[in-house]
């Protein structure tokens, strides 16, 4: 199916995103975001993980992420979007502040609004070591 | 935006699939699965959780979550489908084996072969206790 110029606008943002992810770029990804956004991530003491609002939140909380792994990848990524919804979904690799290395496949479960990530909800597959 | 057809009758199965999985209901959701399907736990030790490979095992898999939550519930379900590719999200309440009680958000990334379900990936939110 045809995609519309609203799906091909959203998929775009959304691998911009990824992009500005793997170089470390913060205000690029914050360029991709509402004035409005907000960040659950994939772990927390709420049912939605931790939730971030609001640019500044979500920038401290990107950056967090971006800190604690300086080689992290999102690689092998791939999207799909209906309308004002859409996917990522990604393995993570990366080097832990520990020393330990991370592989593991997540997702962030996107709403859009006007062509910007208005809500992005992450996810990790929870690795077990055994 | 209008939805294609083929999408709509798509989120119809994944409600379908998701009403199976609050009756507890094994032989539904795996009418809903392809001849051919895999199913990826949240929680495991490959990088993309558990593994669950060909019809059989899924149905393995499946039965096993059934048993080990009887009073799950996936609740509030959303679903959204482009094409071959789509999603439910959800919040998991049940009872542990322990007897404690979780409530996590959740979602289902699935691909999709002759209108029926060949992969369930699913993701959970890793909820800490602090």
């Amino acid at each position: 199916m045809t995609k519309s110029y609203t799906e091909q606008k959203n998929i775009a943002a959304l691998k911009a995103f990824g992009l500005a992810g793997d170089r470390d770029d913060i205000d690029a990804m914050m360029a991709l975001m509402t004035e409005d956004c907000v960040f659950n991530s994939s772990f927390g003491p709420e049912a939605h993980g931790t939730c971030y609002e609001g640019p500044n939140q979500v920038r401290e909380a990107l950056q967090w992420f971006l800190d604690r792994s300086s080689d992290g990848k999102w690689t092998n990524p791939k999207y799909f979007v209906s309308g004002d919804r859409g996917i990522a979904e990604w393995t993570f690799t990366g080097t832990d502040t520990d020393g330990s290395s991370v592989e593991v496949n997540g997702c962030d479960v996107i709403t859009f609004r006007d062509g910007k990530i208005a809500l992005k909800d992450s996810y990790r597959k929870n690795r077990t070591t055994r | 935006m209008a939805t294609a057809v083929s999408d709509q009758v798509k989120v119809a199965l994944l409600e379908k699939f998701g009403n199976a999985w609050n009756d507890h209901d094994i032989d539904v959701l795996m009418d809903c699965m392809a001849d051919e399907c895999d199913f990826f736990g949240s929680m495991g030790p490959h990088v993309n959780g558990s593994q669950f490979l060909g019809r059989e095992k899924v149905r393995e898999g499946y039965q096993w979550f059934l048993d080990t939550f009887p009073d799950g519930q996936w609740n509030d379900a959303q679903h959204f489908v482009s094409g071959d590719r789509g999603v439910s999200e959800w919040r998991f309440t049940a009872t542990m084996p322990d007897g404690s009680s979780i409530e996590a958000n959740g979602c289902d990334m699935f691909t999709f072969r002759d209108g029926k379900i060949s992969i369930k990936d699913s993701y959970r939110k890793n909820r800490t206790t602090s």
